[in-house]
């Protein structure tokens, strides 16, 4: 038995009992069951019992804060989707290769700067993290106190919201990193990267374009004086 | 053991030294300027640090409401309040208890579905109409290339190892040894998970080492409507705890409540909570009377006689049968009485009695209380199992061991989707949905780097 709908809003109004499988979001009935059955089999069943990835679970959890690692995921598959990206970059034949590296670094300055932005913000909100989480909690705690139901209802909306607790935190986190890897990063971040990055180019190009002027303005000066010097000599 | 906390807990771990042990087992903490500096450790109250440093006393008036840290007032904000309570934020928090990753790719979607193509039509600063158009397409079909990809592969496979986690008893020795179990939840009996015949039992006919219902939550523990002084309750509430009372004596105190007869009025103990204040911090505890422990009612009441109050529970005495130390009958102050009503609370705070456990992380160790899991046997004066170190670094390592079966296959397959991004999204938008962005002259260079601007080649964070 499953009560749906335990933590909604309007729940004394709509407490409705129904008799639903809590396991699965959109993979339910019988379908799903053979896909989570079978990727339980050839994924879950190695990780769930794997004897090292404990070990390591319980060395390292005890070392630093584990609502920390969502965050951690989150910038490790960002790092390796942008180095796809400057993989791609300096691959395209369609960019010459000082354009291409300078593309390259932008999209890595494009994870870099945002990374850190992440983290300094997901700092700056951890109190306001944990209070929310404390609000949710007392919010809820407070509906299904005032809600008549039975030991057992009871215990199965607790054990809801005790899971549900678990991921204020984390939600909130993902949230914070997405938005800023989403949205601030291409724009804001990307285009001013690639402002900088042409500005740099622009530089260079400019300053390649002075050398040669002046190598050409040397040439010049050398040609009269290797004439003259040659008409001396004869 | 006992450790008697009227000294600074915090600085347990760097101060070892510090402690000295008496022949009862009992620890006692000496005070020193090393203990002061180390205040700044705060501990996590939700999670039931111990905050007091210094001497305790009694409260025996309404608490003054301290002042609200920012953080505070960001979460009584009424938008906030009204936005947690929500159905689209419960949902969410639901679906991240299960699948971080589709929350992750979810929130994407919808800011590159509408969020991000918004801000490019509104605001296109120097590109063209229709190099906004095809950015703001490109961003609405990486989003949705970004959603489809996890939905269809991440999280069948995801759900196949929460399955296994949430329904132990169906693949005990299956896909998880009995030895993991144990592991994962050092507080269960695992004598308790077989029938007689070796047959796994269900997960809901386990029980836990002291014999309560088996709960694998430790974060969830139990908790008190936020305890307030009898002098702030309202008469309907006094109504319900003093039986019978003449609400007219209210006005003469809490020491002059009377029955409509005109005898003391009785409340029951486990109704009674005592607040205990930290003298140099200021921070309040509530304890409820009837489990509180030995060394908090000692500070609560000095001239009491510990004998005298009997155990723990329904063992304790009520504070009328209490005796002082030199064998008077003991006085107790209704003033000290706090009242823990829903009706009268609106923030709930963990339910602790006085009894503490160290938590030790990395080289820092911190003194909390023990909290109850929700697993009562009455719902009164049965507390629940209490959560030792045990159970707390188990759950730690619960929660790191889940999070990495559920962001495995997210960062494996990063790069496989995004080089599948690079590679597929633009011909799509240009064969299927005749979208192109405009051709810019190969050889200049600010143009080739608009190239990226204008998500031909998209920043790493466009993908999912």
């Amino acid at each position: 038995m499953n009560i749906q709908g335990v933590n909604m809003p309007g729940i004394n109004s709509r407490t409705t009992l129904q008799n639903r499988t809590d396991n699965n979001i959109n993979f339910e009935g019988k379908f799903g069951d053979k896909i989570s059955d079978f990727t339980a089999k050839i994924y879950g069943k190695y990780l769930a019992n794997s004897d090292r990835l404990r070990t390591f679970a319980e060395k390292a959890s005890k070392k630093s804060e584990v609502e920390n690692v969502t965050n951690h995921f989150q910038v490790a598959g960002s790092a390796i989707t942008s180095s796809a990206y400057m993989v791609s970059t300096m691959k395209n034949k369609d960019f010459d290769k000082d354009n291409a590296r300078t593309l390259a670094i932008n999209q890595g300055l494009g994870f870099l700067v945002p990374t850190a932005g992440a983290y300094i913000t997901d700092h700056y909100i951890a109190d306001i993290k944990k209070q929310i989480e404390y609000k949710y909690d007392a919010m809820h705690e407070h509906k299904i106190a005032q809600m008549k139901l039975t030991p057992e209802q009871k215990k199965v909306a607790m054990e809801k919201l005790g899971k549900n607790l678990k991921a204020v935190r984390a939600l909130m986190s993902i949230l914070t990193f997405t938005f800023i890897y989403r949205y601030v990063t291409p724009v804001g971040i990307t285009p001013l990267a690639n402002r900088i990055g042409n500005w740099w180019n622009a530089r260079i190009h400019a300053k390649e374009a002075a050398a040669q002027q002046a190598e050409m303005a040397k040439e010049i000066e050398m040609k009269p004086q290797i004439g003259n010097n040659v008409r001396t000599a004869a | 053991m006992k450790i008697h906390t009227t000294q600074n807990l915090n600085s347990l771990a760097q101060n070892r030294s510090i402690m000295s042990t008496n022949k009862s087992g009992e620890i006692r903490l000496n005070y020193s300027e090393q203990m002061r500096k180390m205040r700044n450790s705060v501990p996590d109250t939700y999670e039931s640090g111990v905050s007091f440093r210094g001497k305790k006393e009694i409260v025996t008036k309404a608490v003054e409401a301290g002042k609200k840290t920012f953080a505070e007032k960001v979460a009584n904000n009424k938008v906030v309040k009204k936005s947690i309570n929500s159905g689209l934020f419960n949902k969410a928090t639901e679906i991240t208890s299960k699948q971080e990753v589709m929350v992750q790719s979810g929130s994407a979607l919808g800011i590159c579905l509408i969020l991000r193509p918004g801000t490019l039509l509104l605001f296109p600063g120097d590109k063209n109409k229709k190099d906004c158009k095809y950015a703001a397409v490109h961003s609405m079909s990486s989003g949705i290339w970004g959603f489809v990809v996890p939905f269809t592969l991440i999280k069948p496979t995801v759900t196949g190892y929460n399955k296994i986690i949430k329904d132990m008893h169906k693949y005990v020795n299956k896909y998880i040894s009995e030895s993991m179990i144990k592991r994962r939840n050092p507080h269960l009996d695992m004598s308790s998970i077989k029938n007689a015949d070796g047959t796994i039992k269900d997960m809901k006919e386990w029980v836990d080492r002291e014999g309560r219902v088996f709960v694998t939550d430790f974060k969830n523990v139990r908790k008190i409507a936020q305890p307030k002084h009898i002098s702030e309750v309202s008469e309907d509430t006094m109504k319900k705890y003093f039986n019978d009372l003449d609400t007219s004596s209210i006005k003469n105190g809490a020491n002059n409540l009377v029955t409509k007869d005109g005898k003391k009025a009785h409340i029951d103990l486990k109704d009674i909570y005592i607040a205990l204040k930290d003298k140099e911090s200021g921070k309040v505890k509530y304890y409820p009377l009837e489990h509180a422990e030995e060394n908090i009612l000692k500070d609560a009441f000095p001239d009491l006689d510990l004998n005298s109050v009997g155990g723990k529970g329904l063992d304790r005495l009520h504070p009328d049968k209490w005796l002082t130390k030199d064998g008077k009958a003991f006085n107790f102050d209704n003033n000290s009485i706090f009242i823990s009503d829903m009706a009268e609370a609106e923030d709930m705070i963990p339910l602790i009695t006085g009894r503490v456990r160290e938590e030790v992380k990395g080289k820092k160790v911190k003194i909390k209380d023990v909290c109850y899991q929700n697993n009562s046997k009455d719902g009164v004066h049965d507390l629940g199992t209490a959560i030792e170190r045990d159970m707390v670094e188990a759950g730690w390592a619960n929660t790191l061991q889940d999070k990495i079966g559920s962001w495995l296959p997210e960062v494996i397959t990063a790069y496989p989707r995004a080089a599948a991004t690079i590679a597929i999204l633009p011909f799509l938008l240009k064969h299927v949905f005749h979208i192109e962005k405009t051709k810019k002259p190969k050889q200049e260079v600010p143009a080739a780097a608009k190239e990226i601007k204008m998500d031909s080649v998209p920043s790493g964070k466009e993908v999912a």
